[in-house]
């Protein structure tokens, strides 16, 4: 597989003094190019962070303890995590080769500076260009991401904008530059429906202009439905199950992604079958759990087995598509 | 906003006269006038006073007119337009000496903040001469203020619960909880013992009546810090602890986690950004200077025996001596309400959420 990313065993904690939260720990994932990958999973899992960790964005308490972050590039490979955080380097990367967009429109834009001159910054950053330039092409962006009147909402401030309108902005911002990965972390939850199906829409269209990667992390597994080429499925700091987006929704291996889709309206398989909550609840950060992370609420789950040990590795099922489960590793036929 | 600025000066109006009346309410409520004061203060010395001579001055300053007639009276005096005072407390409405009734039309003046009982000269003359130096000491203790506790208070939200943060934090509250009386005589005490320069005062001796020169200048400058640091301690503590507040409220917030994602440098990125926006409550502060001119750390001025308007204040309301204190106190207030006008403007300025509220 030609991959723009590849992470490897990636471990960030942050050091707090009730303890030690292990947000993601011991992640291996590999974004392929010009593709979408969506990261799914409770609240909580550690999807966020991995995403931060690849913008090496985590601050105190926080740090990235282990493993590597590989970003394919034309020029050759280069390891993200052994670039000083804000050095030159890697604020050449932010931005330019991989673009971040956030969960939160209302709140992701300045309040004092306008939507125009904030777009026009980041081209100014990473492009040699005037002043003049940057402005047209931040107007350019705006029109190519369905602002209207672009010219006119470039001297407005974000306050002045609608929901929809303020994630367009921000993702003109983060595709002014041309990145090959965006890395958009709920990039809808907050919007409705409608709105919600055209920023997607929009996404799938530049990504294809672009030929960009996108990481896309969401809760959603019907936006994982309607975006997604590959999935990893976390788990409480790591990836249970990866797979392509038929595989996961149509022979998912893993008893935490069966749980996901039986938790999910509409979207499950045998269509009759009712919708369930998970059992339990997400384990307490803290805390450390031997064998699989999931065994404290697994059906399936085999004591002497599943709770006991190291915390599985990923297996290969067959060509694409991975597991952790113990058990279905013994009897892969179950599956 | 044009619209907004007017509405607000309209607004202005019936409050500068609500405070008016209070000042002048407030002035005239200890029993007696500055002239009974006057009297025994002449009689215990042993001098006595004919009673002429006291039925004269009363007529002089209208102090046996009814309450609501002195306010009147008093009120057109302050305004720069109204009736202007023909002699010595006539107007339009009083014969002239002649017994011919003259008439004059109401129209601009000169404000008139009358006179002085206590100095025997024109209230404009006493607060004038020391209004200069007043501006110069508050407007250095601001900037000196602000040069501190700015960049101090970032400090202290990038570096939360570090030493530093937590050295300046200490340093912050001494200076908060030290009476500002208490600094300057320990100023005092040091500039004296270790500087040599004089206690107390803007001035050298040699310089406190002499003409403006390079030499009274330099003179100033030296004994300038001793007021500033005094007066200005409890300001910058108080504002470190704004601002750090401010900015750590800001510092976690999606937008500068959008800004750093652009690719900016750390330094640029914090004051391009959480910086900017945190400054923003501190610029309704600035109208809070503009009374304190007046005002300003009167205690501190009378134990450093600063030539400011401050004691000259205090002692006006001590000795009731009604057209100093009431003018002044109307400054006052008249400045507090033109003050948060104008930080209010700067605020619409350079807040564009506020702008857009105005507007909506
Ligand atoms: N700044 C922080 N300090 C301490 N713990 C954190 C911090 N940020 C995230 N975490 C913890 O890391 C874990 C993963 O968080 P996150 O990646 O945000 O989850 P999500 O999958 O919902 O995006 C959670 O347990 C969370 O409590
Ligand atoms: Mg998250």
């Amino acid at each position: 597989m030609d991959s723009i990313l590849t992470i490897e065993n990636l471990h960030t904690q942050f050091f707090l003094d009730e303890g030690t939260v292990r947000a993601v720990d011991g992640v291996n994932l590999q974004i392929p190019r010009g593709k979408t990958l969506c990261v799914v999973g409770e609240s909580g899992c550690g999807k966020s962070i991995t995403a931060f960790s690849i913008l090496q964005m985590i601050s105190r308490p926080g740090r990235i303890t282990d493993g590597s972050i590989v970003l394919h590039r034309e020029e050759g490979d280069i390891e993200l995590t052994q670039l000083p955080p804000d050095g030159k380097q890697m604020r050449r990367i932010r931005g330019a080769e991989v673009a971040m967009i956030f969960q939160e429109p209302m709140t992701s834009l300045s309040p004092v500076h306008t939507v125009g001159s904030q777009i026009a910054e980041a081209v100014r950053l990473h492009m040699r260009v005037d002043k003049r330039e940057a402005r047209a092409r931040a107007v350019h962006i705006m029109e190519r991401v369905g602002m209207p009147d672009p010219e006119g909402r470039y001297a407005q401030y974000p306050h002045e904008m609608s929901g929809g309108l303020r994630q367009r902005a921000v993702i003109a911002m983060a595709l002014s530059c041309r990145p090959q990965l965006l890395i958009a972390d709920e990039p809808t939850t907050a919007l409705d429906v409608t709105i919600q199906a055209q920023i997607l829409a929009l996404m799938r269209e530049l990504q294809a202009e672009l030929d960009m990667a996108i990481l896309l992390i969401t809760h959603d597994l019907g936006v994982v439905a309607q975006m997604a080429d590959e999935v990893a499925v976390m788990y409480w700091g790591r990836v249970v199950e990866y797979g392509s987006v038929e595989r996961i929704f149509s022979a998912p291996q893993h008893p935490y992604t069966e749980a996901l889709l039986r938790s999910l309206p509409g979207l499950h398989i045998e269509r009759k079958s009712q919708l369930q909550a998970i059992r339990g609840s997400v384990p307490d950060p803290f805390q450390r759990l031997d064998g699989c992370a999931f065994h404290t609420r697994c059906d399936e789950c085999e004591p002497g087995l599943c709770d006991t040990g190291q915390r599985p590795l990923l297996h290969a099922i067959e060509t694409g598509h991975l597991s952790a489960c113990l058990r279905r590793k013994e009897r892969p036929s179950d599956g | 906003m044009i619209h907004l600025i007017l509405k607000r000066l309209l607004w202005m109006m019936p409050t500068l006269l609500a405070i008016s009346f209070i000042s002048f309410a407030l002035i005239q409520l200890p029993p007696g006038d500055y002239l009974t004061s006057y009297i025994t203060a002449l009689e215990e010395t042993g001098e006595s006073v004919a009673e002429e001579q006291v039925e004269a001055l009363r007529q002089r300053y209208n102090l046996d007119e009814p309450f609501f007639i002195q306010y009147g009276k008093w009120l057109n005096n302050l305004l720069p337009f109204g009736f202007t005072r023909q002699d010595s407390g006539s107007y339009l409405w009083m014969y002239s000496e002649g017994g011919v009734r003259s008439f004059n039309w109401p129209g601009f003046k000169w404000p008139d903040f009358g006179m002085s009982f206590e100095w025997n000269r024109q209230v404009v003359e006493l607060i004038g001469e020391r209004i200069f130096l007043t501006v110069v000491i508050s407007i250095v203790t601001l900037l000196f203020t602000w040069a501190l506790a700015i960049p101090i208070g970032i400090y202290s939200a990038v570096r939360q619960y570090s030493i530093g943060d937590y050295a300046f934090s200490v340093l912050g509250f001494i200076g908060l909880a030290t009476p500002n009386f208490l600094l300057a005589l320990i100023f005092m005490y040091i500039g004296y013992s270790v500087f040599g320069v004089s206690a107390g005062g803007l001035f050298s001796p040699e310089y406190v009546e002499a003409e403006w020169s390079v030499a009274k200048f330099a003179d100033l400058i030296a004994h300038l810090w001793i007021p500033v640091i005094v007066i200005g301690t409890s300001g910058t503590a108080g504002l470190i602890r704004v601002m750090r507040g401010n900015l750590l409220d800001e510092l976690p917030k999606q937008y500068v986690m959008t800004a750093r994602a652009k690719g900016l440098s750390p330094w640029t990125l914090l004051v391009r950004y959480p910086v900017r926006v945190a400054l923003n409550p501190l610029i309704s502060t600035i109208g809070w200077v503009l009374p304190g001119i007046v005002s300003g750390s009167v205690i501190v001025a009378v134990v450093l025996g600063l030539p400011t308007t401050g004691p000259l204040l205090l002692r006006a309301l001590q000795n009731q001596d009604m057209y100093l204190a009431g003018s002044m106190v109307m400054l006052l207030s008249f400045l507090t309400v033109i003050g948060t006008l104008l930080s209010d403007i700067l605020l619409l300025w350079l807040d564009p959420r506020i702008r857009y509220e105005g507007k909506a």
